[in-house]
């Protein structure tokens, strides 16, 4: 079973019916990946919605998704606290985006799906992470 | 008369037989919230339903692409704003 990071960005597009995230939602579903979401994700996603007006829509949303069961919201806990400090130093990653791949990689993901390029490019091309980019 | 109660612990059980009144199975995964005062109990598919039909509206007769885009960019603008040195 493939063990799946997300970003916002995937977040942003599950909610949309993107084809691609889609795609793993099927087979999430099917039992063939497990979905892991940092919380500080969606702590993002949340706000995105509160500045557009649709944070209790999107409260509902969050809520609905970690019914699911192949669906995890994964806690930053001291470990990925300290790798994100790591990540961050080396990669020159933001805090954030630090603490949004450490804890991925602390919950064991084999794989972080990602729209940001920018950030996340340097930790595929030094093979940290498999980088499946949206 | 079957009534929702309130544990000593601040649970609230609401009885099966209003649950099979709204058609609720035992298996059936609900999200629970507080609105304009009441408690609202939905099952986790209604509230994915109603989400995604608020999202449509929002787009607005924009592409998925689009708002895809304008998503996008207002989650990298909000990251600026708590980080304006972010590259």
């Amino acid at each position: 079973m493939t063990r799946t990071g997300c970003d916002t960005g995937f977040v942003i597009r599950l909610e949309t019916g993107h084809s691609k995230v889609s795609q793993a939602l099927q087979e999430a579903a099917q039992g063939l990946r497990l979905l892991f979401i940092p919380a500080i994700v969606v702590t993002e996603f949340l706000r995105l919605h509160y500045r557009l007006g649709t944070g209790s829509y999107a409260d509902g949303y969050i809520a609905a998704l970690q019914t699911e069961p192949y669906v995890q919201i994964v806690e930053i806990n001291t470990a990925a606290a300290v790798r994100a400090a790591k990540l961050s130093h080396s990669l020159g990653l933001p805090t954030i985006d630090a603490l949004i791949l450490a804890a991925c990689l602390e919950a064991g993901c084999d794989e972080f799906w990602t729209t940001d390029k920018q950030h996340f490019a340097i930790a595929e091309q030094q093979g940290i992470v498999k980088v499946i980019w949206l | 008369m079957t009534a929702v109660k309130v544990s000593p612990d601040g649970t609230i059980v609401v009885p099966k037989e209003l649950l099979e009144e709204a058609g609720l199975t035992k298996s059936e995964r609900v999200v629970a919230w507080v609105e304009d005062g009441r408690l609202v109990i939905a099952t986790a598919e209604f509230v994915r339903k109603a989400y995604a039909e608020k999202l449509k509206k929002l787009w607005d007769g924009k592409s998925l692409e689009e708002w895809l885009k304008e998503m996008d960019s207002e989650l990298e603008r909000m990251r600026h704003e708590d980080d304006p040195n972010r590259l």
